[in-house]
């Protein structure tokens, strides 16, 4: 019998696994393979209404590269700058509907869903009337389940938790704070009671299975078709096997650490960076095709730590005073505060990027890094800042920082749609997701031609 | 679908001679594999689930269906849902079945009853079916809530959304249940208390609470300490109204777990064990090596598990392993080309593909004995007429009439409300297996019927009265009906709103009824225009598709004009002489291939055409084939399927060609490959 690959990988790095997720075959993919949207709240330095200037988009629109981003070093997505050349910033997009009485709720139950909020829920309470569209690509596969994956990092006070995700409208998906139950949810466990004995006796009986389909794979007298069930059997085990192989034990171990304790403020981070782990462990693996990352409640409130400091609420540096209101005493520094926490938003994703670089995938997904709000002070819906990386295998002309002018993001969610291969029956792009109020479309200058 | 007709139509010309049944059955018994094709069929042969979850319990004695819905769901191409070809394991199969492996396995080994069913060889000493209980009182201090306070003297308020946790140590793992009692009040909207009961942060129950009420769920956790919660979601605070939704617990508790007992074996002991279940779920016997190899599978059990139970740890180790086996999980057949069955590859053909079973205690006596070849015919039948025979057959027709989509029927029709679609639904299902086992039918007889199984609602539609409450065999106006394709259900199934379709159910004859193989429509299909009320229905289709139209060339020829024979009967499938005032044209003509230009003037005279078609005979014999091979028929099939609707032609009954179809070499011998 085989030594089973866990105690393999114990005795040596925890690493080896990775070039067989390189080698798995996805870059001949012909359409994007994933999508993944992080999301931050309270809007980005990009000069507001207080008379601040940008500090966020790139100086000049048209092709973007590495060494152009390096040039602009006080800019925040100088900080994506090694994948310039997969960047696209598209500027110009805003929110089609106004909120109901909650700038933050009404910004982040449209981010993903390009649909009005309710009418008779208002406030915090509001909800999206629509789909999001990680549901609406996810639940097109049903192969790989149909389900997207809906993650969170942030406090569970009751006041305005989760807004990104829905299954329809009103259905907002609950999402994971705890990476360690996402994992072992991911894995097939559901009673919280994976542990090494549970990971060595399926290693175990994984490989007495492949043995036994290796057995019969060799009778000479299968047919072809019968050879290929075998082969997808195979391939089926070692695909679980890379999943569940991949993180190693001291990865495993900060999880299960951190496990009930993810929502704490000071975690905030470190349980992203955890969640970013999973979901490109979990696109690598084709365990789904979209997934989400909510970072901070509705108006995060986090007190983030930069450089060593650690800075007053987010919400209220968002507002440049000490208050979740309109009034208050002034936050001497809030802009550069929120410049700083601008910049930490970006190497966080940054390290999500580095991970699929990893694994070899960066280009054939699309990774967006979005926001419910343009800017903070004035809470507007204008210039929605939807940074993407990666051209969903060839489908995205990246690259660039274009202006839109004033179009509506759900002709952005169009186009990702369409990188899915995605289409109407009789082959038309698909431009009608979101409201149907909005102008339907595609934002065909993001199109390889 | 494939269809043979091009190269049967010249097999048939030249075997114009009807022989007898017998004569039939004859031509089977003498069979000769060297100089009649067999077509391939799959080596690999995954289970459906519905035969998964028989083989489930006839291994374990545990009913898995439920397990078994939650499966991935075959998206079949072509052919049957137990089409051989294309039943595969992808990743997302893979996890169900290693989810339910690891399930079941815990199960057998965390229940008594369960583990002397399924493991006799180890009788235990002392055990007893409940080893753990505790109940926790919400208002105690070993319960913590995010919100609320104690309420009286007995039970918790959680007056604002949140939680009320509590934590149970478990001294082993197994089949737990939860439980809490809980009760509501209500806001302005008059919705009860939306609670959640959680396990470990998964919602395992949930639940709108107003009157005291238990809640309960089953989990299967492992040893240790375990996170209970309850969980309120629908906060509601009016107080102007004079409402406040709040939800009040009493307690929570979680009862379960198993003491086996003690075992008086030792690991080598169990190895009689090891090979006879191995052995009867893999439905074969195991050779020596094989045989050793699962012995150190149970072995490895104690160090994969540490329950302290060693022959439990082998067992479930033992269990796990086997449901996850491609043994255990296909169908599979080793025998050499151009030879008869292995008797156990024999055995699990017939039993699967005509019951959707494993073979049974009187099939695995015979081939333990030598004598299951011998006696395949006695079991054959067996099968056939048994419960699970017939529910086989009801699928075969199922699928072939679509009847699981009857449910969505939805029309204006004051005669119509959601409880007559499953009327429908049972009407077929009881004509169907009344036409196969009471009367012992043929396909012609299907095809030409004048009677049904129905009530009293049905028998009105039909216009027919004197009918009962309950389903009966009632006679039926001949000149009105003739067999399944005038019954109401798949009438009114290929129906539009409001109205007939002759395109639709011109598409299911040519499809289903004929076998024939219609191009695909056009991407962009135009929708019929609106009902001109100086126009029939007919005439409306005809204008839309018909000659002289961009869809003339499929519509005009193939599908409109046995569409337009059901022009009779309207979108509830009941008799109508007039169409909006207009009167009915049902009349046309068909191009048979094998039987030439045919013409009618009504439905009855259409479906007595189809009776006596040998292409109509042709394609349910294909059907047949092809459902009980477990695969879409080959070119080299084309012998047996002519003895078939040859056979059918002859008004065998259709319980004949069944049995004439499992006898053939096609079904018990492997082909060249």
């Amino acid at each position: 019998m085989n030594l089973s690959r866990r105690r393999f990988l114990q005795a040596g790095s925890a690493t080896l696994l990775l070039p067989l997720l390189e080698s798995d075959g996805r870059a001949n993919e012909e359409h994007a393979s994933f999508i993944f949207f992080c999301r931050q709240a309270n809007g980005v330095t990009q000069g507001d209404s207080n008379g601040e200037s940008d500090r966020f988009w790139p100086n000049e629109q048209g092709i973007l590269t590495p060494s152009i981003l390096e040039q602009q070093p006080e800019k925040v997505l100088s900080e994506l700058a090694p994948w310039g050349d997969y960047l696209i910033a598209p500027k110009g997009l805003r929110y089609g509907h106004s909120h109901n009485g909650c700038g933050h709720s009404g910004g982040g139950n449209q981010c993903l869903t390009a649909a009005r909020v309710t009418e008779d829920l208002s406030g915090n309470d509001s909800l999206a009337m629509g789909e999001s569209v990680d549901n609406y690509i996810a639940r097109h596969f049903p192969q790989m389940g149909g389900e997207p994956l809906t993650l969170y990092t942030g406090p569970r006070s009751g006041y305005l938790e989760e807004v990104l995700s829905y299954r329809d409208a009103q259905q907002l998906r609950a999402a994971e704070d705890d990476p360690w139950i996402a994992y072992q949810r991911m894995l097939g466990v559901t009673d919280n009671s994976y542990s090494d004995l549970v990971f060595d006796r399926r290693q175990s009986i994984n490989d007495l299975v492949l043995e036994q389909i290796n057995a019969l794979q060799r009778n000479p007298n299968l047919s072809t078709s019968d050879r290929q069930k075998l082969e997808l059997h195979f391939d089926s085990i070692r695909e679980f096997e890379i999943l569940a192989a991949s993180l190693s034990a001291d990865e495993e171990q900060a999880m299960a650490t951190l496990s009930g304790l993810g929502t704490l403020n000071d975690n905030r981070i470190t349980v992203a960076r955890m969640h970013m782990d999973l979901i490109a462990l979990a696109f690598s693996a084709n365990y789904t095709k979209a997934a989400t990352l909510q970072i901070g409640d509705g108006n995060d409130g986090t007190q983030y730590t930069v450089n060593g400091t650690k800075l007053p609420s987010f919400h209220w540096i968002s507002h440049r005073i000490y208050a979740d209101g309109s009034e208050g005493e002034t936050i001497i520094g809030a802009e550069d505060m929120h410049h700083s926490i601008d910049r930490l938003f970006a190497q966080t994703f940054g390290h999500f990027l580095n991970k699929l670089e990893e694994y070899g995938i960066l280009d054939q997904g699309i990774s967006v890094w979005c926001n419910d709000l343009g800017n903070g002070v004035s809470h507007s819906y204008n210039n929605m800042p939807f940074i993407s990386v990666g051209s969903g295998n060839g489908f995205l002309r990246t690259g660039q920082h274009i202006d839109f002018e004033g179009v509506t993001h759900n002709q952005l969610f169009n186009t990702y749609i369409n990188a899915f291969g995605l289409r109407n029956t009789d082959g038309s792009m698909i431009t009608d997701f979101g409201d149907a109020d909005l102008e339907p479309g595609v934002l065909e200058a993001l199109i390889q031609s | 679908m494939m269809t043979l007709l091009p190269f049967l139509f010249s097999l048939w010309a030249c075997s114009n001679d009807k022989t007898s049944d017998s004569e039939q059955t004859d031509l089977v018994d003498t069979f000769d594999t060297s100089t009649i094709e067999i077509g391939t069929n799959p080596r690999i042969h995954r289970l459906t689930h519905h035969q998964w979850t028989n083989s489930i319990h006839s291994l374990l004695n545990i009913d898995a269906s439920e397990m078994a819905s939650n499966f991935q769901q075959a998206t079949l191409s072509e052919g049957f849902s137990n089409n051989g070809e294309v039943l595969a394991i992808d990743p997302i199969l893979f996890q169900d079945y290693q989810r339910a492996a690891e399930a079941l396995a815990r199960q057998v080994v965390s229940d008594l009853n369960l583990y002397e069913y399924a493991v006799p060889e180890d009788p235990r000493d002392g055990g007893s079916t409940i080893a753990f209980s505790q109940r926790i009182e919400a208002e105690s201090e070993d319960a913590v809530a995010t919100t609320g306070g104690i309420s009286g003297n007995d039970r918790y308020n959680l007056w604002s959304n949140g939680t009320l946790s509590v934590e149970f140590t478990l001294p082993n793992s197994g089949l737990y249940t939860i439980r809490t009692w809980v009760s509501g009040t209500t806001c302005d909207d008059e919705l009860g208390a939306e609670m959640e009961l959680r396990f470990n942060g998964e919602v395992v129950a949930s639940e709108s609470v107003l009157d005291p009420t238990e809640i309960a769920a089953d989990v299967s956790p492992s040893a240790g300490t375990h996170v209970v919660a309850v969980a309120f979601t629908n906060d509601c605070y009016e107080p102007d109204l004079g409402f406040d939704r709040n939800l009040y617990i009493d307690w929570i508790e979680m009862e379960g777990g198993v003491d086996l007992g003690t075992s008086s074996r030792t690991v080598s002991d169990m190895n009689d064990w090891v090979e006879r279940f191995v052995s009867e779920a893999f439905r074969r016997p195991l050779s020596e090596e094989e045989a050793s190899w699962w012995h150190a599978v149970f072995e490895q059990g104690p160090d994969l598990l540490q329950s302290g139970d060693n022959i439990a740890d082998g067992v479930q180790m033992v269990i796990s392993t086997v449901l996850q086996s491609p043994d255990f999980l296909y169908r599979i057949e080793r025998t050499d080309p151009n030879q008869h069955l292995d008797p156990f590859e024999m055995a699990s053909k017939l039993s699967f593909q005509v019951c959707n079973t494993p073979p049974d205690v009187l099939m695995r006596n015979d081939l333990d004995s030598g004598t299951f070849v011998d006696n395949y015919a006695e079991h054959a039948e067996r099968l056939l007429l048994s419960e699970c025979g017939q529910e086989n057959l009801l699928q075969l027709h199922k699928e072939l009439f679509h009847w699981d989509g009857y449910v969505n029927i939805d029309q204006p029709d004051e005669s119509w409300d959601t409880e007559l679609n499953a009327l429908y639904r049972e009407e077929i299902e009881r004509f169907i297996n009344w036409h196969i086992y009471t009367e012992n039918g043929s396909v012609k007889e299907l095809y030409t019927a004048d009677y049904t199984i129905a009530n009293d609602r049905l028998a009105a539609l039909y216009g027919v009265d004197g009918a009962t409450e309950d389903f009966t065999r009632i006679d039926l106006n001949p000149d009105e009906r003739s067999g399944v394709l005038t019954l109401l259900g798949p009438l009114a199934y290929k129906s539009d709103i409001g109205q007939s379709s002759p395109i639709h159910r011109g598409v299911f004859i040519n499809d289903v009824i004929l076998c024939k193989s219609l191009p695909p429509p056009p991407d962009v299909v135009p929708g019929l225009p609106v009902q001109d009320p100086t126009l029939s229905n007919r005439e409306r289709v005809e204008a839309h598709t018909g000659a002289g139209t961009c869809g003339e060339g499929c519509h005009s020829a193939l599908i409109n004009p046995p569409g337009f024979a059901f022009e009779q009967y309207d979108e509830l499938g009941r008799f109508r002489t007039e169409d909006g005032g207009l009167p009915i044209d049902a009349g046309d003509e068909y191009y048979f291939i094998l039987d030439g230009l045919q013409s009618w003037e009504s439905g009855v005279e259409f479906t007595r055409i189809l009776a006596n078609s040998q292409e109509a005979h042709q394609c349910y014999a294909e059907h047949i084939f092809s459902y009980l091979l477990g695969r879409p028929i080959q070119e080299d099939d084309a012998t047996h399927l002519t003895t078939l609707y040859t056979a059918s032609m002859n008004d065998t009954s259709i319980l004949d060609l069944v049995r004439m179809t499992v006898e053939m070499d096609a079904f018990r011998s492997r082909g060249a490959q």
